[in-house]
């Protein structure tokens, strides 16, 4: 470990001496007095660029670039998400992830919300994200957009710890051919391909499709963790344009996966748990359509409908779910002063989970719909300072009429500067799971010898879970080589979902035993307080560095006779330090280097982790890169042992991407 | 204890950052990009001619706005300070929502803009307004002017087809540097 590091090292100190070359300075030229030719031969520096997005935004974002995830040589959407501050993400198995933001991180994470081009992802059955499920060519990304902290207000329910949107290009962008190949030790392949063209003047399309198989990790005992897995995926999308006002986007995607999964069997009758090891089906499509209208004075409307249908299949669940969407925006200007916008949405969902005498609900199959609006104004106070109120209405089947307001005020002193802060109350509302599920997840023994069957059972009354959360934030950028980002939070969580014990009952067969029910409640809080920082630094046009530092830590109820609460999962302290330098010859040399401190809740060791990529692209069509990730240490663990997943080792990879444009 | 860091090995982590902070203070850069895109829009004004019904008179400021989070900052008030253009003193206007654009002849669209690009294009839409981005394929997705980089140097694009439209005219000096599109 400690060889890899120096080696790491060494790659940074050469970095300073190939950076040392000055470029011709042009600050002692007058640009001014030049000709407009020979302003066609200054070179520039191009550095900053990404911190001037969102720079006077009032809320604590960071935005992942195609660059970013091209650079990490990340193969996986929660990949390039590692090294955000303020995201926790770790790899369970081979197969899943476990990704929050500002705690509360598990496989069944549920206080995020995560969209592709605003199609919401997670599962509506739980409120959670399947991320093996999801993906895209990730060279049709366009960026990724991680806010973190609520979001209710515009975005609606389920933002409370955060959003991801990870948006594609537009398939005007995406013209000609594209085919990545990859190969490596622990993946045995990824193959990807898009064509594109345009379609008339004024259309254009892409289509695309891959495969990926990833081989099983171990177990901490050395045996298979049977998580291999392989998914197959296409999709198309297509935009068109009628003049400059008016414009058309159509998309749609399928995959199918198949899944290795080790799950638990409780049975009543020695031995009380099995392992399954079979493999699942995972399968599902989407279709969205998007158009949008501009108007004279900066007015937008624009309409959004999709259709999402998904069904995963293993012996605990046959679960199947269809959702339709449909939303309507309106944005528009007053008088240079009020930046407003406006929004009605509807969604209609249709879950269906098959009996099974270990998992089931009741009634098997059934119909929710969510009506929202919501009204925001941006208000220009002063020149520099822009104050933000607004919020989200919202009727659902489960808790009815919920409202969640935001107060954001943002001061530009100067271009260099933001300061901002925030208050948002904002909710996670009850999912399907929560009030009318039946699971079996736990086989004991009385001291009488009596055998105890422990089920988790749903709650008809379940209320949603509040948040209020109070943000501070500042940005600057003092020069275009420097940025920085700092966000301090306190959550103040009510009404987290914790398990109440019910009554136990005598069940005569198949064998004598006794039923202890447990009952989802609304009986935990907890108060979360943190600190989130970023150091981008760009000291030449070849090379750049960010730092960020993420600082997390709580304040929560105990367990109490007869209530068990949900842990938070997350480590105090996390360090992500990367490096991108542009080397001779077309080289690209990556560098991520991560810390994370223990997971206490989880017992999950401290861990670092060293990603490298060496990419060469001889030409604007060809890339050739080398991934090493995980390299300091044999195998890794990055999670435990949480609610039905099994953890495994993450072992060190090495991996081959190649990559033509045509 | 926990909340604090209390492990060797992440001090090391800070190491290399350090060093190359040190290593900055000694490296020479290239001139700040916008620098130079101020010193462009100030030729653009210069080569780019605007119906006379444009101008109040013949001596009303040729007005130059800047959409966004201004990256220009002082460069462009330097670059046009004293400056006229066939009469015409140069102003620079930083533009909020809902100001009346129409009193621009130049437009500057910061990519901070991103979102509301395709808004304010079409809100200048029937006027003799030259647009200028920066965001990629802005002269092809309606814009007049888009910068873009190659070799560490600032291009443009000119989509002739919008500049005509708006009666404007491009000079053939101009239309020579560029690539032209549309």
């Amino acid at each position: 470990m400690k060889a890899a590091f120096a080696i790491s090292l060494l790659f940074l100190f050469r970095s300073i001496s190939i950076l040392a070359d000055p470029i011709v300075s042009a600050n002692t030229i007058n640009l001014e007095q030049m000709d407009i030719e020979d302003l066609m031969k200054v070179e520039v520096t191009t550095s900053g660029r990404k911190a001037q997005q969102n720079f006077s935004v009032p809320a604590a974002i960071t935005v992942i670039t195609q660059e970013d995830i091209r650079r990490s040589g990340a193969n996986s959407i929660p990949e390039a998400l590692r090294g955000v501050p303020g995201v926790d993400v770790a790899r369970i198995n081979a197969n899943q992830w476990a990704v929050s933001i500002r705690g509360f991180n598990g496989r069944f994470a549920d206080k995020l919300l995560v969209m592709i081009n605003g199609r919401s992802i997670y599962s509506n059955y739980f409120s959670g994200v399947f991320w093996e499920e999801q993906d895209v060519l990730l060279p049709d990304v366009e960026r990724i957009e991680v806010i973190r902290g609520p979001g209710g207000t515009l975005w609606g329910a389920n933002a409370v710890n955060g959003i991801i949107n990870i948006i594609t290009k537009s398939s005007s962008d995406t013209k000609g051919d594209l085919v990545q190949v990859s190969a490596g030790n622990e993946q045995s392949g990824t193959y990807g391909f898009r064509h594109g063209g345009g379609i008339g003047k004024k259309g254009s399309f892409r289509i695309w499709g891959s495969f990926t198989g990833i081989g099983a990790s171990v177990t901490p005992a050395g045996d298979s963790a049977h998580d291999g897995w392989s998914s197959l995926r296409g999709g198309f999308r297509s935009d068109w344009k009628s003049g400059e006002e008016e414009s058309f986007t159509l998309e749609g995607n399928l995959f199918h996966n198949r899944v290795e999964e080790m799950l638990p069997i409780i049975s009543l009758t020695p031995p009380e748990l099995k392992i399954s090891d079979k493999t699942s089906p995972m399968k599902g499509y989407d279709l969205q359509g998007r158009w949008t209208k501009h108007f004279a004075n900066q007015a937008e409307i624009s309409i959004q409908a999709f259709v999402d249908s998904n069904s995963m299949t293993n012996f605990l669940a046959d679960l199947k779910s269809n959702t339709f969407d449909l939303d309507v925006q309106h944005r528009f200007a007053v008088q240079g002063q009020h930046f407003v916008m406006l929004g009605v949405g509807y969604r209609h969902i249709h879950n269906r989970l098959d009996a099974n005498a270990d998992y089931y609900s009741i009634p098997p199959s059934a119909d929710y719909n969510l009506f929202n609006s919501f009204i925001q104004d941006e208000i220009l106070l002063k020149k520099n300072v822009k104050l933000t109120v607004g919020s989200k209405f919202e009727h659902n089947s489960f808790t009815g009429f919920e409202w969640q307001p935001s107060v954001r005020i943002a001061c530009t002193p100067d271009q260099k500067h933001t300061l901002w802060a925030a208050f948002t109350r904002s909710l996670r509302t009850v999912a399907q799971a929560d009030t009318n599920s039946h699971a079996n997840f736990g086989v004991g023994l009385a001291p009488d010898g009596t055998t105890l069957l422990y089920t988790s059972n749903g709650n008809p009354n379940l209320q949603a879970q509040v948040v209020q959360s109070y943000e501070l934030g500042y940005r600057m950028e003092t020069s275009s080589q420097l940025m920085a980002d700092f966000t301090a939070f306190y959550n103040h969580y009510r009404k987290v979902r914790a398990i109440n014990d019910g009554i136990p009952f005598f069940d005569p067969s198949p064998v004598p035993h006794v039923v202890v029910p447990l009952y989802f409640s609304n009986s935990f809080g907890a108060d979360t307080f943190g600190l989130e920082s970023t150091l981008h630094w760009k000291p030449t046009s070849k090379w750049s560095t960010n730092l960020s530092w993420t600082l997390l830590s709580d304040v929560r109820d105990g367990e109490r006779a007869g209530i068990h609460v949900e842990t938070l999962n997350y480590p105090h302290n996390q360090i992500s330090l990367k490096s991108h330098l542009d080397l001779p010859n077309h080289f690209e040399l990556d560098t991520s280097l991560y810390w994370t401190s223990r997971i206490n809740d989880l017992a999950v060791p401290s861990n670092t982790r060293l990603d490298c990529r060496l990419g060469w692209r001889p030409s604007s069509s060809f890339e050739l890169s080398l991934v090493g990730q995980n390299l300091l240490t044999n195998h890794t663990q990055e999670f435990g042992f949480f609610d039905l997943t099994n953890n495994s080792i993450i072992q060190r990879s090495v991996s081959g991407i190649a990559t033509w444009h045509f | 204890m926990a909340f604090l860091i209390n492990k060797n090995s992440v001090k090391l982590i800070w190491l290399p950052f350090i060093l190359a902070c040190l290593s900055s203070v000694v490296s020479a850069d290239g001139a700040r990009e916008y620098e130079v895109k101020a010193a462009f829009l100030i030729n653009f004004a210069r080569y780019v001619e605007w119906p006379d019904s444009s101008f109040e008179s013949a001596d009303s400021p040729l007005v130059i706005g800047i959409v966004g989070r201004d990256p220009l900052g002082v460069s462009l008030d330097a670059a046009a300070k004293g400056k006229t253009i066939s009469g015409h003193p140069i102003a620079i206007h930083r533009l909020h929502w809902g100001d009346n654009l129409k009193t621009c002849q130049i437009i500057f669209i910061a990519s901070t803009e991103r979102e509301k690009m395709n808004a304010l294009i079409s809100g200048t839409r029937g006027a003799p307004i030259l647009l200028v981005g920066e965001h990629a394929g802005f002269a092809r997705k309606g814009g007049m002017i888009g910068f873009y980089m190659e070799q560490d140097r600032v291009r443009f694009e000119i989509n002739v087809e919008m500049i005509k439209k708006e009666k404007l005219t491009a000079s053939s000096r101009l239309l020579g540097l560029a690539k032209i599109v549309g």
